[in-house]
């Protein structure tokens, strides 16, 4: 029993000591967050408390504390202004845009869809060519001319009766619809003839041009072959670090490729010359 | 956006101490809130999530910016010359003279310090929350956070804002 009342009491002089032993001011700032949420026990408290009523120092803190509480919170929000949610729409949209187009990119590379994919923008730079316009205007000329005005065309009496059409107006409507009925019947009478007649045409004229190809492929092969060779050893060369050496097949190769050219043009030329008046 | 702009423009001007930086930074936050955000399936925890965003992006810059050199040499007295007439969004936002005392004073605190006034006090993020984002044990947090406080109100008082300034005494 003894010994436990002397527990006891070591036990309260080791937590009085350790409450009130050290700096006091050290120990009462440890506390004041405590005290100022008042999660402090009594005894801490009235320690604290009796602290602060005799210390300056420790006073003014425990007052800054109290009070910067809902001073923090005003800090809580910063209004940016209006450019920022604009300037942030702008960088996530171009990245959005970027990421799109890594994607199609991704399609691009694989299997039959990007083959579509590719054909696609092929034709997208294609019609957004500056001269597309011409080339289109030229095209549907050259169709015109074919259906209407060649001695072989199915619609070359088409020109006449419309004008005949245009002049008779209004009397004459009945012309146009004459022209229709006559095109009309034209095409579906006429269309296979036309057909047989173009195929054996671009048969005969693709032969023709294989046969000049060849010709031309076997004039020029020798030049050809020169070429390739000097601009093999060119490569070689360079790549062996003798620039000059490089240079001077560079050359070589550049002639061999001018008499290539020559001798392709050649066969056109005495061709041209044998079938010319 | 708009609804948490304000927020996390303060926790960037919180971290990098510039504001038009700090600007940057929110801005650069929102782009990866908007490239990551299908990675938050919880709307519940959508602020704690991106708060940990702005944390990062505020890291990052900040390790970026100490390993480039300084961004303009002007020399300090002639800094005042290139401000403009107008109050700033940050003259607007400090508007009382007790704001800017305490803006000042938590400057003057450790960075530690400082990001747990900034979590804790001003986003008013739970304890748990923040020793979840420093990786931090939740004890450690709390010794630390009642440091902090403490450090910031002996700050403020160092900086003049003593019992003069018309404070109330703790009762």
């Amino acid at each position: 029993m003894n010994r436990r009342g002397d527990k006891d009491r070591r036990d309260f002089v080791n937590d009085v000591l350790d409450r009130t032993s050290g700096s006091p001011c050290r120990r009462a700032l440890e506390l004041l967050p405590d005290l100022t949420d008042g999660a402090l026990a009594s005894t801490d408290r009235q320690l604290v408390q009796g602290h602060l009523e005799h210390c300056t120092g420790c006073r003014a803190v425990a007052m800054a504390m109290s009070r910067m509480g809902e001073d923090l919170v005003s800090l809580a929000v910063l209004d940016p202004g209006e450019a920022f949610t604009a300037a942030v729409l702008a960088r996530t949209t171009a990245r959005t845009v970027a990421a799109q187009e890594r994607r199609r990119a991704e399609v691009a590379s694989r299997g039959p869809a990007g083959l579509m994919d590719r054909i696609g923008r092929w034709l997208q730079r294609w019609i957004a060519a500056p001269d597309f316009a011409i080339q289109a205007a030229y095209v549907a000329t050259v169709l015109i001319v074919a259906l209407t005005a060649l001695p072989i065309s199915p619609f070359r009496e088409a020109p006449g009766k419309m004008l005949q059409a245009v002049q008779a107006s209004p009397g004459g409507l009945p012309v146009v619809g004459q022209a229709v009925t006559w095109s009309t019947r034209q095409v579906e009478t006429g269309a296979a003839g036309l057909v047989g007649r173009v195929r054996s045409g671009f048969d005969a004229a693709w032969d023709d041009a294989s046969e000049d190809w060849r010709d031309r492929s076997a004039r020029s092969a020798a030049d050809r072959g020169r070429l390739d060779a000097s601009l093999d050893m060119a490569v070689d060369e360079f790549m062996d670090g003798r620039p000059a050496a490089a240079g001077a097949k560079a050359l070589e190769a550049y002639r061999s490729g001018q008499a290539a050219w020559s001798a392709w043009w050649a066969a056109e030329q005495d061709s041209s010359e044998a079938v010319g008046p | 956006m708009r609804q948490e702009q304000g927020r996390v423009c303060s926790i960037a001007l919180g971290y990098v101490g510039d504001q038009d930086e700090a600007f940057d930074v929110a801005q650069e936050i929102f782009v990866r809130v908007w490239n990551r955000l299908a990675t938050c399936t919880d709307l519940e925890r959508f602020g704690p999530w991106l708060m940990s965003i702005a944390r990062n992006a505020c890291l990052d810059h900040l390790r970026r910016r100490k390993a480039r050199p300084p961004r303009q040499d002007v020399p300090a007295d002639e800094m005042h010359d290139l401000r403009s007439g107008g109050p700033t969004p940050e003259d607007t936002w400090l508007s009382t003279s007790r704001q800017r005392l305490v803006h000042r004073a938590l400057g003057n605190l450790s960075d530690i310090n400082r990001e747990i006034i900034l979590l804790k006090d001003i986003q008013g993020l739970a304890l748990e929350e923040i020793a979840g984002m420093l990786e931090l044990p939740l004890g450690t947090v709390k010794s630390r956070s009642s440091r902090a406080r403490t450090e910031l109100a002996q700050a403020i008082v160092d900086l003049g804002g003593g019992p003069d300034t018309g404070q109330e005494a703790v009762s």
